[in-house]
């Protein structure tokens, strides 16, 4: 069985009751802070974050790696583009 | 297939606009195009079972009838997060053709070169 490897995490954002613009707008923040390259895990609570993390990840060019929206907060593995 | 993306503000308080944007956005879908209605402040609450009942305004047909042809023709519909949750209404009552989306997506619909449309 192949394992997974687990992305290493430069920075953990918990955003609370955040959702739409708010929410987004924090991400943008936060992801200012990771260098290139590494990784923000996002955890969301908002019900929209499974249609506006990968959204705003596909509009900027960020990688997301991973999304996990079953439960409650939703994780996502954000990669910072390069440039 | 090219997109159409219909802001729709309004619920019972404007009988006119929701209609309206429905009828639009019917049309879209007879024209071959990918339609989201985003619902947002005050018309949220048009998902809600039997809110939209209600609703009928002259020379058009109930909205009721208008939200199902959109529904059963593909059409989608997106509803803002922070805008029904403030309100205090109970997501477990969202029907399973309508998703929760917010801003990110709605500007992603837009970049990929929508048409919009504000009622």
């Amino acid at each position: 069985m192949t394992q997974i490897e687990e992305p290493t995490i430069e920075a953990t954002l918990d955003t609370g009751p955040l959702g739409c613009g708010d929410l987004i707008l924090m991400i943008f923040k936060t992801m200012r802070s990771i260098p290139p390259g590494g990784v923000l895990l996002v955890m969301a609570y908002d019900d929209g974050a499974a249609m506006d993390i990968p959204a705003w990840c596909r509009s900027t060019g960020n990688a997301l790696l991973r999304a996990d929206s079953t439960g409650r907060p939703a994780r996502f593995h954000i990669q910072r583009r390069n440039t | 297939m090219t997109k159409l993306f219909i802001n729709l503000t309004s619920g019972r308080e404007s009988a006119d606009r929701a209609t309206v944007a429905f009828v639009v956005a019917n049309a879209g879908l007879a024209a071959g195009q990918e339609v989201v209605i985003f619902l947002n402040i005050e018309a949220v609450r048009l998902v809600l079972p039997g809110y939209a009942d209600e609703i009928a305004v002259a020379g058009f047909k109930p909205l009721k009838e208008l939200l199902a042809s959109y529904i059963e023709n593909g059409g989608k519909i997106w509803i803002c997060p922070p805008c029904f949750n403030g309100r205090g209404l109970d997501k477990a009552l969202v029907p399973p053709t309508a998703i929760f989306a917010g801003g990110a997506a709605v500007v992603e619909f837009l970049a990929q070169g929508a048409a919009s449309l504000s009622y």
